[in-house]
């Protein structure tokens, strides 16, 4: 695992340099506030592992293998590589890293196995997501199995939680700050150095809204036999909304067992 | 102005698919003689007495598809005959046990009075029940509906429109080939729903569905009309949201009107209370006891004495309460129509399978309730939705929330600790399902009906119902047995037809066991997307 991680950050790393090299350096200093991993983890929901064909398309390119493993990856190192290597790898945006060589065996093993991994989130209430997941690769040492949760709705800038997991489970019940949010998740492996290695990617969800929307709207249409159109139409009324879940339906009446 | 409104009561009659010919005692095939016995042979004859009183009505029931393939399938309607004589001779028994005792006896003779009319409507339908329902959906005091096609809870399965699609085409074709005609409407199982959903009712050509109150409530934008008017999702089809009042009243185990202390103990049994040698002729041959259906004393109080019941009390409630019902919807159609410039409508889904059986008195207080609209008043007027939308066909468009009837209003009734290991193991089979669907386009006749069979037992293992019973903690070891059955068998086959080793023998008898959707083509499961792609009509 170690080795797939270090080969990985090789390959960032090579792609960083080219970056620089053709870059003029002239404002490293930029730094934003909060996690800054541009990745906007566009939920996909193609079975095909983005993960795999960037390693190895990255690996090809990655002529030399005996590159100084002590670098600074600046904020903005990721501009240099393929948009492809960003879901596979997240970098933190100031972090120094210790890269020692590499393995292909590992990475080999790696390859075979993570492709049928699988995450899958389930809406359960408007505060609580269900994602469980077949992955494998997830009891490797080189890092901690976590659920990493973004907010792709909370806008640009990755927003995301991680949660510690333990490598035996295959589910988990996610608690959410927001309803009507839709979330995305990976599952994967956080290195010492704050890495996060993507074993699987989810489904986004929308998790329900539980409230009222404040506008009230003004689109009307009109249906007849199949057909709709829009039509023109003032309603004289305004009802608010005032309501409570009534939990009386036939769960309620079943529970007297 | 004219202070009226609207009132549209749903019964939604489901019972998820239980058929064991290999074992004549199993003891979940009594959940649909019960019903008959209990709920639908009681409403066939209300509905009866109306039309014969000349009492002009219009309900909407829902009939999901695992229930019509129950009722019209011919060793079930012959266990029922079986069932029902086994109960006729108890009653028999009970009336010569009871003669010293005029309460009881009397309650006695009722039990089989109900036995020997059940079996006197069911034989007049040839055992069909399902006719006598069209029957009445013909003469327009019905309108019936569909239902997802085994009951598949929809927000669970989103992740697969093509399963999605495949439970309400299913559903659609299995109404049609009993009902000659479209369904206007569709109950969509526990009124679950998802944003996006209903593109795939509309496709479909349906009307309308139903959500609970806070699907309508917190749709998005606001609705002007709350819950009393429908929106028209933005595919076209229209969402009806139930009202919490009227559910309350009649739902409700505290509040509600079942939980009277003059109406029938659901919980006292003679199948529990009798001497043991004297009942064991009719309990399970095993020998553990059961409910029979006779029950002899009223709810009475909180504690567990329990007086005897008196259908003449029970009978006067049921009267007072549906007095009572609808003297709430006069006020609140009075209130409504201060605040609406359109009649309001008043939506009141309930399980069918609540009347009769779970609450004993429902159909005579649907009955009384019916009367007292067409005769006591005008401000109330009966509808159902499609009635409505022929009157109003412009409304509001909004997206509904995601929502559901269940427990807490999500999802958490049928995703949570005690289910949610089904559904990685469902979710497998749904996309090995749909991958073959793709695959296989012009498959031999033995490979075409192990597809077929494929397609059945992953629909049976979708049934909302699994994940409820195991919720509820109910009769879990049945829900679990037939989850896991349903995955063996599917994966069984699956295996067989990726090695084109098709086990003729093992296929005859899964077909024979879980014979439902005989039209069935697994063909409903390819995607749309996929180059084979070629319309089907099953």
């Amino acid at each position: 695992m170690l080795l797939l991680i270090y080969s990985l950050i090789a390959v960032l790393v090579s792609g960083v340099i080219f970056y620089f090299l053709w870059l003029d350096r002239d404002d490293p200093g930029v730094k934003s506030e909060t996690n800054q991993h541009e990745d906007k983890a566009e939920p996909d929901l193609n079975k095909l592992n983005y993960e795999l064909e960037a390693g190895e398309e990255l690996t090809q390119f990655d002529s030399d293998p005996e590159f100084d493993n002590n670098l600074l990856v600046s904020n903005y190192w990721k501009h240099g590589i393929n948009h492809q290597t960003e879901n596979l790898i997240s970098i933190p945006h100031d972090a120094y890293i210790n890269i020692p060589a590499l393995s292909e065996e590992l990475l080999d093993d790696l390859r075979d196995n993570v492709c049928d991994n699988k995450l899958a989130l389930l809406t359960q209430s408007p505060t609580s997501i269900h994602a469980y997941w077949d992955a494998s690769c997830l009891e490797l040492e080189e890092g901690q199995p976590t659920l990493r949760v973004y907010d792709l709705t909370a806008g640009e800038v990755d927003n995301y939680f991680d949660i510690e997991i333990s490598p035996t489970t295959d589910n988990w019940y996610i608690e959410v700050p927001h309803a009507n949010h839709e979330y995305y998740a990976e599952i994967g492996l956080l290195t010492e150095n704050q890495l996060f290695i993507t074993l699987a990617k989810s489904n986004p969800v929308l998790t329900p809204t539980d409230q009222p929307e404040f506008e009230y709207g003004d689109l009307w249409m009109k249906v007849v036999d199949q057909e709709k159109e829009y039509v023109p139409y003032q309603p004289d009324a305004s009802l608010e909304s005032e309501h409570e879940i009534s939990n009386t339906s036939s769960s309620t009446l079943f529970k007297k067992n | 102005m004219k202070k009226n409104g609207l009132l549209s009561i749903i019964l939604h009659a489901h019972l998820p698919y239980v058929r064991h010919p290999e074992d004549k005692h199993v003891l979940e095939e009594e959940w649909l003689h019960e019903a008959i016995t209990e709920t639908y042979i009681p409403l066939i004859k209300v509905f009866s007495n109306l039309i014969k009183d000349g009492v002009n009505f219009n309900l909407t029931l829902s009939l999901s598809p695992t229930l019509i393939s129950m009722l019209t399938d011919d060793l079930l309607q012959k266990r029922y005959l079986d069932y029902l004589d086994n109960l006729i001779e108890l009653s028999n028994k009970e009336l010569e046990r009871t003669k010293n005792d005029p309460e009881f006896h009397h309650l006695a003779h009722m039990y089989q009075q109900n036995f020997l009319d059940a079996k006197r409507i069911f034989q007049a339908y040839d055992g069909n029940l399902v006719t006598a329902f069209k029957n009445f959906q013909d003469l327009g005091v019905l309108e019936i509906i569909t239902c997802s096609a085994t009951h598949g809870y929809l927000p669970l399965m989103k992740l697969y429109p093509e399963a999605v699609r495949a439970q309400i085409k299913l559903g659609i074709k299995t109404y049609q080939q009993h009902f000659d005609c479209q369904p206007a409407g569709i109950w969509i199982p526990e009124c679950g729903y998802y944003p996006g959903q209903d593109q795939f009712l509309w496709d479909e050509g349906l009307r309308y569905f139903f959500t609970d109150s806070h699907g309508i409530l917190n749709s998005n934008p606001k609705p002007h009309y709350a819950n009393f008017a429908p929106i028209y999702c933005p595919s076209g089809v229209a969402a009806f949201g139930r009202d919490l009042e009227s559910s309350k009243q009649v739902w409700s185990a505290t509040e509600g009107y079942p939980g009277d202390h003059d109406y029938r103990e659901f919980y006292r049994d003679i199948g529990y209370d009798l001497d043991y040698d004297y009942i064991k002729p009719h309990l399970h041959p095993e020998g553990f006891r059961k409910q029979t259906g006779i029950k002899y004393y009223r709810i009475t109080g909180e504690g567990s004495h329990k007086q005897v019941y008196k259908p003449r009390w029970a009978k006067e409630k049921a009267a007072i309460h549906a007095g009572n019902f609808l003297f709430n919807r006069q006020v609140q159609a009075e209130y409504l129509n201060q605040q609406m410039d359109r009649t309001p409508i008043i939506i009141s889904p309930y399980d069918a399978e609540l009347f009769g059986h779970w609450w004993y008195e429902g159909p005579t207080w649907l009955e009384f309730l019916i009367r007292k609209i067409a005769y006591d008043q005008e401000e109330i007027k009966l509808i159902t939705p499609s009635q409505y939308l022929d009157r109003y066909p412009i409304n509001q468009v909004a997206t509904p929330s995601q929502s559901s009837w269940g427990a807490e209003g999500y999802n958490q009734v049928w995703l949570n600790r005690t289910n949610d290991w089904i559904y990685p193991k469902l979710h497998r089979i749904t996309e090995q399902m749909i991958n073959l669907a793709n695959r296989v386009t012009n498959p031999e006749q033995l490979e075409k009906r192990a597809l077929n069979q494929l397609a059945r037992e992953l629909l049976l293992a979708q049934s909302s119902d699994w994940a409820f019973i195991l919720k509820t903690d109910t009769m879990t070891e049945y829900a679990n047995r037939r989850l896991n059955q349903h995955f063996k068998n599917f994966e069984k086959l699956y295996k067989q037809i990726q090695q084109n080793k098709i086990d003729q023998n093992y296929l005859n008898q899964l077909e024979s066991k879980n014979n439902l959707f005989s039209k069935l083509d697994y063909q409903i499961y390819q995607s749309n997307k996929n180059a084979n792609y070629k319309e089907v009509s099953i």
